[in-house]
């Protein structure tokens, strides 16, 4: 029992990862958290629904097609909403991102009503023993995949030419414009994988939670997962998010009601109580 | 200067008179609006005083409105508390949770503080519904309407009387602190700690002040908010009300005592003018809220300094062009 909530915690963390990883993506190009990042994954979900529909249920072109779809949408809010603000103060940014996420979740209701849809899983929910455990091969796939999707994001980051070029960016920003490197193509590609990444979680928890408008909710505790680990680190992005997931599912299992749904909350508060920047966070720099 | 000399009081005083009269010509809906939008301005002016002066970001100010509203409600209608004593009790109710939580924030900055403040915002709303005994948990709780010296205030004209005299204090005594030594601290202490801290202003001291100040504003807030609306539950205050208030003090103008004045005001009739666009409503206050923060990256305040800075820019340029 104990191993299958873990298990199924790590499930829902390594998708809560994937939206972490978005918001650190877009956090290290732009100083700025995407308060939109939630609906970006709610608007992907929805179009792969449709495009399932649309295909006769087949992942395999749907999934494409909608992680096509998702980046053009992220590039698109990045370069009519952001883009005329670069420079300006973070607080307006931050409100732009507030405000795009009520464009989208409009949008998603006037297009696809508000109501709550079942989701197909993309890999099977019928459950199989594996070193006497119950699990589903959904739940394997979710932690399998969210490991495949970080795997192609670190050798991105390390080993191509752009991705150096965005670490460079959120290093130092006018070094980097010194050096040639495109700011504006850093802040396109780092909405564009981040709308991506956001899909892709959409993809793998909706046949948990369902679609539906008010999904992007997960937005927030993916945000607290990245928190929790260090905001800026990726491993601590995962490890929080993971860690996060798993004290969800193991509270929603063995605490009285009252307690569980705090229970998330007042890990973070503990957390940040003894380590003020998170688990993995560097300690602030303080410069004069 | 004298008390009606100072120009922040006689724009207060205007501004009440304005609105007094434009209300009372606009009918008891509008006049609801107009209060509302002055009961968010006084959390709207706490928030602005900790984020906005101080540096501060919390997205806990639901969690400080509610304590407010629930305590002055309780002593109220469960304790028969005459209003005059509730809503000051609110208020110092709010202050002291808000020390107790500033004291760990201390150590925090920036998006880890928001975080946890978030955070402490569920922590509130969770326990307003575990104590159902005292709180009537998710099914909310009625709040008595003030009574003010034998004279209950019950119509949206005589809320308004009550609500916009406690308004115009707030404003005056906080423009009163911005203005004065702890404002410039707190100032400092936004653009850089670390020299603030060496030019000995106590942080420590001074960020406390903020987080008392912030949250007596935010709960004697909720106070009115609760007497005025006249019922309260927990899902009038969730995390969704503390982004609204930053939302409020960024379109307002961040740091600066009329945004959080005209924010909300704003805040709150935009979405009454798009009523008409139905499904699209929330879209379309969006998109407006996009096209506001690029056509007014420092606010609706920061407006009058765009339009000055660019007459005097243009008043420079014809005097170059003439020299040449």
């Amino acid at each position: 029992m104990l191993g299958q909530q873990i298990i199924s915690g790590l499930a829902v963390g390594a998708v809560y990862a994937l939206v972490a990883l978005g918001f650190i993506i877009i956090y290290k190009a732009t100083d700025v958290v995407n308060f939109a990042q939630g609906e970006m994954m709610m608007v992907g979900t929805f179009l792969c629904l449709s495009l399932l529909r649309f295909f006769g249920g087949s992942f395999l072109i749907a999934v494409p097609l909608t992680l096509f779809a998702a980046a053009v949408i992220g590039i698109t809010m990045e370069r009519f909403a952001l883009r005329p603000l670069i420079g300006a103060p973070l607080f307006t940014i931050v409100i732009i991102t507030i405000g795009l996420s009520m464009v989208l979740r409009s949008v998603a209701g006037v297009i696809w009503t508000h109501d709550i849809f079942p989701f197909p899983a993309i890999f099977s929910e019928r459950p199989m023993h594996v070193f006497g455990l119950v699990v589903t091969p959904l739940t394997l796939g979710m932690v399998a995949t969210a490991g495949v999707v970080m795997a192609l994001l670190y050798v991105f980051f390390n080993h191509t030419r752009w991705g150096t070029a965005m670490r460079a960016a959120s290093e130092n920003q006018t070094a980097a414009i010194l050096m040639g490197i495109s700011l504006r193509r850093v802040l396109t590609l780092a909405w564009g994988i981040s709308a991506m990444l956001a899909a892709i979680a959409g993809i793998l928890v909706a046949p948990m939670t369902n679609v539906h408008t008010n999904m992007g909710l997960i937005g927030i505790k993916a945000f607290a997962g990245a928190i929790l680990g260090g905001f800026g680190s990726f491993p601590g992005a995962v490890a929080g998010s993971l860690l996060l997931g798993v004290t969800e599912n193991l509270a929603a299992g063995y605490l009285p009601a009252g307690l569980r749904d705090v229970l998330p909350a007042l890990l973070i508060l503990g957390v940040l109580t003894l380590r003020p920047t998170g688990i993995f966070g560097q300690r602030v720099r303080r410069r004069l | 200067m004298t008390f009606m000399g100072d120009r922040h009081v006689q724009g207060i005083a205007v501004v009440t008179a304005m609105l007094l009269l434009v209300a009372m010509a606009g009918g008891p809906y509008f006049v609801y609006l107009v209060n509302l939008s002055a009961i968010y301005a006084i959390a709207a002016l706490g928030l602005n005083i900790l984020t906005g002066a101080c540096g501060l970001v919390s997205l806990g100010h639901n969690a400080f409105f509610a304590i407010g509203a629930y305590t002055s409600a309780v002593l109220t209608a469960k304790l028969g508390v005459p209003f005059l004593v509730a809503a000051p009790a609110a208020g110092a109710v709010t202050t002291l949770v808000s020390l107790f939580i500033g004291m760990p924030a201390l150590r925090l900055t920036g998006i880890y503080l928001a975080m946890a403040t978030l955070a402490v915002g569920f922590v509130v709303e969770e326990v307003i519904l575990q104590m159902a005994g005292i709180t009537n948990g998710a099914n909310g709780m009625s709040v008595p309407k003030p009574l003010l010296f034998g004279w209950r205030v019950q119509t949206d004209v005589q809320f308004m009387l009550l609500i916009w005299p406690v308004t115009a204090v707030c404003f005056w005594l906080g423009r009163n602190m911005l203005a004065s030594r702890t404002g410039r601290a707190w100032r400092s202490i936004r653009d850089n700690e670390l020299a603030a801290d060496a030019l000995g202003v106590s942080l420590r001291r001074y960020k406390l002040l903020a987080f008392s100040a912030s949250g007596l504003l935010a709960g004697l807030a909720g106070s009115l908010f609760g007497h005025y609306v006249g019922f309260i539950a927990p899902e009038n205050f969730t995390w969704f009300l503390a982004i609204q208030f930053l939302t409020m003090i960024v379109i307002g103008g961040i740091g600066s005592l009329w945004g959080a004045l005209i924010g909300p005001a704003v805040f709150i009739a935009l979405p009454e003018l798009l009523r008409g666009a139905q499904d699209y409503q929330l879209g379309v206050f969006g998109l407006l809220l996009i096209i506001m923060m690029i056509l007014m990256p420092t606010g609706l305040v920061g407006l009058r300094g765009a339009i000055e800075g660019r007459a005097r820019l243009r008043r420079r340029t014809l005097a170059d062009q003439k020299e040449g």
